[in-house]
């Protein structure tokens, strides 16, 4: 196991590095655009707002790159990312795109009808009249807004994810139907051909990358190690454990603290692919323990044995790749549990690195509280487990008795866990109380790059 | 994102932008729009002489297109080198000649373009749409183009922004209309 600051410094380089590459993608057509002198053939209205047709166009279709491999699943950047940062940039990118392709097209159309000396609406009706190629780009429009649409927080809430996966499925054909108008009518394209090939380059490297990644590679590779569920077992608090097993299903090298993407091939499920943290993996198998928190996860509670189902990943930067101290803290809250305890089972530690806080309602009714007891004893990390009712704000400790004296959050858990400030903290529970706990750390001033947190509701 | 990476990053994509800036200027500078090319940006000049030896009315009436021909405003109708074909016209040096010709209908997505052409001892005098029925207004353009056309004596210059397949199909329309003399 490899620890130390010279770790963190190599995770932070890598880090930047695909960020600055994410950089240099809106960079380069927009340098061959200034070169081309894009912005000082600008001199009155219609061409001022065609160069910014012509500059969003670029830059937009970058950006739509981005947001693609984004959501790609590919595994060097899931590894260097992690799978929920790379899919909340996709949902921070979704809207400023929407805009930069509106500008695209509003742009577009007033210079032309300036140009042709005719009215906004007239110029759509004529160049989608006259252009099958614009047509398609404009559908594609309509469908990308329906799409972003859709994704808004507050449409999200009232959608069904049933219908907003849908939705999101036009993106495709939205993707699709503008590409056609960008060749035949890209000013920039047509002129330059390198910029041509370089984009061309990129729709291929993203489209295989997707179709391979998020599609054919769980299939096939769940086919051919033929993965079925081996056993479910009911534990408490309304959560089961599903175990799966397969041929060589070690090689898929799961790391404690990673998920993966299960989809059961039933009639009602095959479809929705549900992220599941590996609680454990013994025996060759991998085992997830799934709470009952409605309708698809209470389907998953009454599976059967034998039932086939592909694993897609795993996933995430939650595990010990990530760690650079010698001291852990492990978070965990409700079923955030689950990778919690996989870390404290095979984390590389002496006696008294590693300290397990496990915040629970009711200790009586805790998910895998009997396993998180054993380990700790056996492996002897310290380990607290925190029941008791919420705080009245925003916390992530239990409500302070009437009796004790009022204490901030971060005081009192340097009370629990005294290497706080030098140790790496791994973070799984519901949002709310995730950022409560992050919070804390901040007020201890702990660096950014020790605090490791799963998002759990994505 | 550290902060050492965030400055040398900003730096960088903040120095490019002003050279790709400043490089765009250069280039759009040789190329005033719709402006005949200078020969004293960086083509030789000989080629025009060496041309045509015989006919020196066509030589100074027909500017040679060359290397540095605009299409560099990312315009998509380059109008690269037209040479050979526009001063190959051996016409008769005697008497003023008149002549006219129609060109070919160049079809073209906004419609059709078909001109005719009048031309005076080879040089381009008049230039009359015979067909020009684009959409909406965009034949606006023609009267640009026709000035151009007769400004440069060929079609050597550069795009309308905004017109750009327009202006494609018009020099095509004059090349045409030019080789049939």
């Amino acid at each position: 196991m490899v620890l130390g600051s010279f770790k963190l410094l190599r995770l932070e380089r890598k880090r930047d590095a695909v960020e600055v590459l994410g950089i240099l993608a809106i960079l380069a057509p927009t340098l061959a655009f200034l070169i081309n002198g894009g912005l000082a053939a600008a001199n009155d209205l219609a061409s001022w707002f065609n160069a910014i047709n012509r500059l969003t166009a670029l830059v937009g279709t970058s950006l739509l790159l981005i947001h693609m491999i984004l959501v790609a699943r590919i595994p060097w950047l899931e590894q260097i990312l992690g799978l929920d940062k790379l899919t909340h940039a996709h949902k921070r990118l979704g809207k400023p795109l929407l805009y930069l392709l509106l500008v695209h097209t509003i742009t577009a159309l007033i210079s032309y009808s300036i140009t042709d000396g005719v009215g906004v609406f007239t110029t759509l009706v004529n160049l989608i009249g006259g252009y099958t190629d614009l047509l398609l780009a404009f559908i594609g429009l309509v469908l990308m807004i329906l799409v972003v649409v859709s994704s808004i927080t507050a449409a999200r809430r009232k959608l069904s994810y049933e219908a907003w996966y849908l939705i999101h499925l036009l993106s495709y054909i939205s993707i699709f139907a503008a590409i056609p108008h960008q060749f035949s009518l890209g000013t920039e394209f047509l002129a330059e051909p390198l910029l041509a090939a370089y984009f061309i380059a990129l729709y291929v490297f993203v489209g295989l990358n997707i179709v391979w990644f998020r599609f054919l590679y769980p299939i096939v590779r769940s086919l051919a190690m033929s993965l079925k569920v081996a056993s479910v077992r009911p534990e408490a608090n309304r959560t089961t454990s599903i175990v799966i097993g397969g041929r060589r299903i070690e090689s898929l090298g799961a790391e404690a603290g990673q998920f993966f993407m299960l989809r059961v091939l039933t009639a009602k499920q095959w479809w929705r692919p549900h992220p599941f943290s590996v609680s454990a993996s013994p025996n060759n198998t991998v085992r997830f323990t799934v709470g009952n928190r409605g309708d698809d996860t209470s389907l998953l509670q009454d599976i059967k044995a034998g039932t086939r189902v592909i694993l897609e990943g795993p996933f995430g930067v939650f595990s010990e790749s990530k760690r650079s101290k010698q001291h852990v803290l492990l978070l965990a809250a409700g079923i955030g549990v689950a990778p919690i305890r996989a870390l404290a089972e095979s984390l590389a530690a002496e006696p008294g690195d590693v300290t397990v806080v496990y915040r629970v309602t009711d200790r009586s009714n805790a998910a895998l509280l009997d396993e998180v007891e054993r380990i700790c004893l056996e492996r002897n990390h310290t380990l607290h487990i925190l029941d008791g009712p919420r705080p009245d704000g925003p916390g992530f400790l239990p409500k302070q008795e009437a009796s004790e004296k009022p204490a901030p959050e971060y005081a009192r858990l340097i009370g629990l866990a005294p290497f706080t400030a030098e140790s790496d903290i791994y973070i799984c529970g519901p949002s709310a109380w995730s950022n409560a706990a992050v919070h804390a750390l901040k007020k201890l001033n702990v660096p950014k790059a020790s605090i490791h947190v799963e998002e759990f509701a994505w | 994102m550290r902060k050492s990476t965030l400055m040398v990053t900003s730096l960088f994509a903040a120095s490019a932008l002003t050279v790709a800036w400043n490089t765009g200027q250069l280039t759009a500078n040789n190329e005033i729009l719709l402006l005949p090319v200078e020969s004293t940006s960086n083509q030789a000049p000989t080629e025009v002489a060496a041309a045509d030896p015989n006919s020196t009315s066509t030589a100074t009436a027909e500017p040679t297109a060359s290397a540095s021909t605009p299409a560099t405003s990312g315009s998509a109708a380059p109008a690269p080198t037209q040479t050979p074909t526009t001063p190959a016209s051996p016409v008769a040096p005697p008497a003023p000649v008149t002549a006219q010709v129609s060109s070919d209908p160049i079809t073209y997505k906004y419609g059709t373009v078909q001109i005719s052409m009048t031309t005076v001892d080879g040089a381009i005098t008049k230039i009359k749409m015979l067909q020009g029925d684009a959409t909406n207004g965009r034949d606006s353009a023609y009267k640009t183009l026709i000035d151009a056309t007769i400004q440069n004596q060929g079609t050597n210059y550069g795009n309308i922004s905004g017109a750009t397949f327009t202006v494609d199909a018009f020099k095509k329309a004059v090349d045409s209309a030019l080789l049939k003399f």
